[in-house]
């Protein structure tokens, strides 16, 4: 089911032709696509890993003051849709255009992807790793390079790899930026009408890269599994205290917070207060749609929770439990779909079901297991960090005392894992009710979402109109925040009850 | 209700690398067989393959009357491997591992049908087995302490009356007045219901005091199946000896029946049948303080005390021989170092080929 988008995308590719194929690719301006693409992947790649890691560790291991609310503040930018950011960044100024702008932009937005899980895999670490490598003579610089940096090399560099796809497909910010790279031609091709094989074959470069990427994250790990976070660390890991350096990092914190957070909520509040009358009576008249939009987002995204949850729960209890050739292929696979261009992705589906389950076709069910489908990876690495800290002792108890595989997993490994289970749903429904291009191609005519409205009214440029619709997004993201951070990599325990 | 337990021919590898060797064991009904390992040795692997978490890559093992798992049956072309689900094998995991989202009651009674698990007589029938009230059940499992906590995992096993329980280091990580406490709960249990058990453990006073037999597990082999005071006073080689307790080497000639070494002539245990150069096997509580005008006292002096408070580890060295020789004396006698001491062997001695290179070829 999942691999379905990819295998429709790749007929399409290859059922245009692979002359005309080719054609495309030449028209296309290949070397330039590839040369932006690769250029803000691995640059958006790198800052986000740099700005993570950096953050995490001053979140999860100093004495930085209001630890708490600088958490909270680091994980919130990921759920801002990245089309809201864009056009703030794009109004504060027009130097924010092309691949200085793709970068910021996406920085901002997905950089929490890798605070999140660095920070949950920081906060496992056993303290005594650390001491006993103080007492071996090791100043806290090696301390963290020779043992924590080890430690949380899988958690990064999974951080990291997310990050690269999603620069890869990114659509809805680099639109905004006028910038170039294979998912915004996806889009034009799409757009202009030119052939869907050819936004197909496009999409095929990009699945490319992403194999790629996934070998070099492969590669770089080692081989090393990703480790059980929490191995009997009874005691909360020691805080480094800042010293004279407290200053400049809470200056640093506060350029992130104010890059990521600040610039969308400052911009919208600036739309509402400079707009003329004109616009604000508009604005006002154009809100009698918040109400039904934001129902239909809401419900779109809980569904779709609901069903990428049930989607990534089996890959990622396979992923805990065993480890083969064929669990990784699986969980390996589940990324490919990330790769997707989204927007190639929501054709093949609707492709697919025009063809194949033509009651399907323009329905709210494909449209939310399109969703589904498209962020299974952010549900499998959520599920993963909280399934891999439960002690393997307690299935097996549940199994010897006549429980089969998969009742013990309904009456143990899910409660047990419930927190992090929220985590992950939480982080489906915010990026489903941020996103924009799979909803603009399979969302049932006649409907529309909180996404789409913003969109619709900030492309005709009345941003105090769109505002709202932003406001609204941003309001249920920071509410989603609160929930994945608290449960983030958590399970039930004896110590927590 | 109690079964025994068969292993025959256990081989298992990970990879390519074996972890259980041909390993035959059984275990009498209603008896506690402990398994005793360093870390490494496969205990653990042993005993996932017995409960059913691991398959065997060969051999066979049996739970009373029902074979659970065969790696190749007799006429049959696909192996027999019964899920740990529906083996009714009791486990009591390594740290309790006891559900933290569900209360102790709901934790023992896990393992019930439904019906039972609402009348709720057997869950406090099991607490009691354990020696904790039936108040216990209404409580949390972070509400109790270590020792609480893996009785209430050792009920939880007993409450679906398993034939067999097996027991995964259930004593580790507690303090040593928990840890003894505890290990009588769990014989006293064990024994009340007659359940059949199977400890694994790393700690030789825990094998020989919970096991009628103690299994002796090395590099995935079981070396030595035997009573307690077998395993300990006649060890089948000196690795074995050193393994289950303190152990004094010393070089010397045997003949029929006795030892000539540095501490005198020996009775020899009437089992080890060798003649000419040996290694002699000595405990070091047989070396005892000579009584006066003793015929067999030798003349030693004490070059290292070690204080344990009832008793103290006194080295020392007789006559010219190189072998240092370790006496483990009552703690109330002072012997400062470069003192003499007159001391003579108690009970019959051990003895083993000489080993001078590492030959793998075991004695009898």
């Amino acid at each position: 089911m999942i691999v379905l988008p990819i295998l429709v995308a790749v007929s399409q590719a290859v059922g245009g032709g692979w002359h005309a194929a080719f054609h495309d690719i030449r028209q296309a301006g290949m070397g330039t696509l590839i040369l932006h693409t690769l250029a803000v992947c691995v640059l958006v790649t790198l800052i986000c890993g740099a700005v993570g890691l950096g953050t995490a560790w001053w979140v999860e291991r100093t004495d930085l003051p209001g630890r708490r609310g600088w958490r909270m503040a680091m994980v919130a930018p990921l759920t801002v849709p990245p089309f809201v950011t864009s056009y703030a960044w794009v109004t504060v100024s027009s130097a924010f255009n092309g691949l200085a702008g793709a970068v910021v932009i996406t920085s901002c937005t997905y950089f929490p992807l890798v605070f999140l899980m660095v920070s949950a895999s920081l906060r496992g670490l056993d303290p005594a790793l650390e001491e006993s490598a103080r007492s071996l003579g090791c100043s806290p610089g090696r301390v963290f390079r020779r043992v924590v940096l080890p430690q949380v090399k899988p958690a990064l560099l999974g951080g990291m790899l997310l990050v690269g796809l999603d620069a890869l497909v990114e659509f809805d910010a680099f639109a905004a930026v006028k910038f170039q790279t294979f998912s915004t031609d996806v889009y034009a091709q799409y757009l202009t009408g030119i052939s869907v094989s050819g936004a197909a074959v496009l999409s095929m470069v990009s699945i490319v890269l992403c194999i790629a990427m996934l070998g070099g994250e492969w590669k770089l790990r080692g081989g090393a599994q990703y480790t059980r976070v929490s191995q009997g660390a009874r005691r909360p890991p020691s805080l480094y205290p800042l010293g004279g350096s407290a200053p400049g990092v809470l200056a640093g914190m506060g350029v992130v917070v104010a890059a990521s957070l600040g610039v969308p909520l400052g911009t919208l509040v600036y739309w509402f207060t400079r707009s003329s009358h004109q616009g604000l009576a508009a604005a006002a008249a154009g809100t009698r749609y918040l109400v039904p939009s934001t129902a239909t987002s809401v419900g779109l995204a809980i569904a779709s929770a609901a069903v990428g949850l049930v989607l990534a729960l089996p890959i990622a209890v396979a992923v805990t439990s065993h480890r083969g050739k064929l669990v990784t292929l699986l969980e390996r696979g589940s990324y490919l779909s990330y790769a997707l261009p989204d927007l190639v992705g929501a054709i093949a589906l609707g492709y697919a079901a025009a063809h194949w389950a033509r009651p399907l076709y323009e329905s709210v069910f494909l449209l939310v297991v399109a969703y589904a489908i498209l962020f299974v990876p952010l549900g499998v690495v959520a599920l993963r960090a909280t399934l891999g800290q439960i002690e393997p002792g307690m299935e097996d108890c549940a199994r010897s005392l006549g429980a089969g595989r998969l009742s013990s997993l309904w009456r143990v490994t899910l409660p047990v894992a419930r927190p992090g289970i929220g985590a992950a749903a939480v982080l489906i429904f915010a990026f489903v009710i941020g996103d924009l291009s799979t909803t603009q191609v399979l969302l049932p005519p006649g409907m529309y979402t909180l996404s789409t409205q913003f969109w619709s009214n900030s492309s005709t440029v009345a941003f105090a109109a769109a505002a709202p619709y932003a406001a609204v997004l941003i309001g249920l993201a920071l509410i989603a925040t609160y929930v994945l951070m608290s449960r983030f990599g958590r399970v039930r325990t004896l110590e927590a009850g | 209700m109690t079964a025994d337990l068969t292993c025959a021919g256990i081989h298992k590898y990970y990879g390519s690398r074996p972890v259980l060797t041909g390993i035959d064991l059984s275990v009498p009904a209603g008896t506690l067989t402990a398994i005793l390992g360093a870390s490494g040795s496969g205990k653990t692997t042993l005993l996932r393959v017995i409960a059913g978490f691991e398959e065997p890559d060969a051999g066979r093992v049996t739970v009373g009357t029902s074979c659970v798992a065969d790696a190749s049956p007799a006429g049959a072309s696909r192996p027999v491997f019964v899920p740990p689900e529906k083996r009714g094998i009791g486990y009591v995991a390594q740290e309790g591992a006891l559900f933290p989202h569900i209360s102790v009651g709901g934790n023992v009674g896990f393992g019930l049908e439904r019906a039972v698990r609402r009348s709720g007589s057997r869950i406090d029938e099991a607490l009691e087995l354990v020696g904790l009230g039936s108040g216990f059940a209404s409580r949390r499992p972070h509400q109790l302490s270590g020792g609480e906590q893996r009785r209430v995992a050792l009920a939880r096993a007993l409450a679906p009356r398993p034939s067999l329980i097996v027991l995964d280091e259930p004593f580790s990580g507690l303090d040593a007045g928990l840890r003894s406490e505890t290990r009588a709960a769990v014989s006293a249990a064990l024994e009340a219901t007659g359940t059949t058990g199977l400890l694994v453990t790393h700690d030789q006073a825990e094998a020989m005091s919970m096991g009628r037999e103690v299994a002796v597990l090395r590099s995935g082999r079981l070396v030595q199946t035997a009573a307690p005071e077998t395993v300990y006073r006649r060890p089948v080689d000196l690795e074995v000896a050193r393994f289950v307790g303190d152990a004094v080497v010393l070089s010397g000639i045997a003949a029929t029946g006795s030892v000539e070494c540095a501490l005198g002539k020996l009775p020899i245990v009437e089992e080890y049948k060798l003649v000419g150069p040996v290694s002699v096997m000595i405990r070091p509580e047989q070396i005892v303080l000579a009584g006066n005008g003793s015929p067999g006292a030798i003349s030693a002096r004490v070059v290292g005390n070690e204080f344990f408070g009832p008793h103290q580890r006194v080295s020392l060295s007789v006559g010219g021989a190189p072998d240092q020789v370790v006496a483990r004396l009552a703690g109330h006698g002072r012997y400062p170092v470069g003192s003499n001491v007159a001391i003579e062997v108690h009970g019959p001695v051990c003895v083993y080929p000489v080993l001078a290179t590492r030959s793998p070829a075991p004695p009898g």
